[in-house]
């Protein structure tokens, strides 16, 4: 499958070494984790935003995140699947958990057209705020696996290999939810312009 | 609007689309919480490097133990936490307004007695005794409440006993996740009980299965009394 082959992996995979060696002195130090925490949060919140949270709840599970590894630091193994992962795991686990009696709701699309980037002109802006808006109303429409494994692909900046891990399925089957994800995505793309 | 995305663009637009900066006022909410759970580790110290289980027998009440085997003194009901909860108010509170429960399980060769159970609209407070059949020390390690609707309810306060005649009893408030009320039924999964060993920091986890199901009504929020009465522990 040519998409399945297109995916690359991101750029700005977190440094797993450091992370296992920072996560170890945390077991003892718990003044270790901040260091953990700096290097994670923005890729926490901008998952659970992916997710559908609004700014208030994605901050409140995000600091729910933390808290969680913080507490649980002597379960991290590391030389696993890497820290980021598993923190991510701990954030979708805590989003499905608070989203069980808010199903359906609908995505905060206001919040994100409103996001300008830093030197941005108010054109660019509004296009940037345009397309993310049209985007995400797109992925809205996905299935929640799909939405998922983009969200953790995307937001989450991790490979094939990590999302298996925090969906726990197998690389091959993460890799075709992703293809798959990919082309229904395209499809609706094509459909919506 | 026209959007004229084709392959090779798709990803770099889903890259922007969620390439969401944290705005200021959340990167605060996150920031003091973090920092408050990484104070409350480092305030208790000693109690990490072992995974993650129950703080062991508070040592603020083993002095209430201890006052309860040299004078004898009995303060509520006949079981072991029914004797030691007339100083901690936490306990007492919690302990006044539960629902008794009564139900034992043994695994490993440990028995767990849920003894009382309570539930608030952001809590479940289980109250439990851990017996060992070899007569060590010990108290229950990893545990967890699940509602009736499957929501996880994350272990989160916690106070125990100490070891008294080979009993131990802990109190544990179990937190809801965020904008979630508990419902009932509920089912008390306890899967590990910790044993003492000869130093303090050595402590051993036993796996094992310890499973209640119980109901209560939700009550209105509990006091927590005075924050020096109990010795908390934040977990997941």
């Amino acid at each position: 499958m040519e998409l399945t082959q297109r995916l690359a992996e991101p750029l700005d995979l977190a440094d797993t070494p450091l992370d296992d060696r920072l996560a170890a002195r945390a077991r003892n130090d718990p003044e270790a984790f901040a260091p953990l925490y700096e290097r994670h949060v923005e890729r926490v919140y901008r998952y659970l935003r992916a997710r559908g949270a609004n700014e208030d709840d994605a901050a409140e599970l995000a600091a729910l995140t933390f808290e969680r590894a913080l507490s649980n630091i002597d379960r991290y193994r590391p030389g696993g699947s890497g820290f980021g992962p598993w923190l991510l795991r701990i954030a979708r686990n805590a989003f499905i958990d608070a989203g069980r009696r808010q199903r359906n709701r609908p995505l905060d699309l206001d919040e994100v057209a409103d996001l300008t980037a830093p030197g941005q002109s108010p054109e660019d802006a509004a296009i940037a705020s345009e397309e993310r808006r049209w985007i995400r109303s797109l992925v809205a429409q996905l299935p929640e696996a799909q939405r998922d494994a983009l969200a953790l692909r995307f937001a989450g900046g991790l490979s094939s290999r990590e999302i298996a891990h925090v969906i726990g399925k197998s690389e091959a089957a993460t890799k075709k939810l992703l293809a798959r994800s990919l082309a229904t995505l395209k499809e609706a793309t094509r459909n919506d312009a | 609007m026209m959007h004229d995305t084709t392959d090779s663009d798709l990803e770099p637009a889903l890259g922007r689309s969620f390439s969401l900066p944290v705005p200021t006022f959340s990167r605060d909410v996150i920031d003091r919480r973090v920092e408050a759970a990484i104070a409350r580790d480092t305030a208790r110290g000693a109690s990490r490097g072992r995974g993650f289980r129950f703080p062991r027998p508070a040592r603020l009440l083993v002095g209430v133990a201890a006052a309860v085997l040299l004078t004898g003194t009995v303060v509520g009901g006949g079981t072991i936490f029914g004797q030691l909860v007339g100083d901690a108010p936490l306990m007492e509170n919690v302990w006044d307004r539960a629902t008794e429960i009564n139900q034992s399980s043994t695994d490993a060769g440990y028995t767990i007695h849920l003894e009382r159970a309570a539930a608030d609209r952001q809590h479940v407070w289980v109250i439990m005794s851990v017996t060992a059949a070899s007569g060590a020390e010990a108290t229950s390690g990893r545990m967890r409440v699940i509602d009736a609707n499957g929501v996880v309810i994350a272990p989160g306060t916690c106070a125990g006993t100490g070891d008294v005649r080979g009993v131990s009893a802990v109190l544990c408030g179990a937190n809801a996740p965020a904008g979630i009320t508990p419902q009932g039924p509920f089912t008390l999964e306890v899967t590990s009980v910790s044993t003492a060993g000869g130093d303090p920091r050595d402590w051993t986890e036993t796996p094992g299965h310890w499973t209640f199901t119980f109901d209560v009504a939700l009550t209105s929020p509990f006091n927590p009394g005075p924050a020096n009465a109990t010795p908390t522990h934040a977990a997941p």
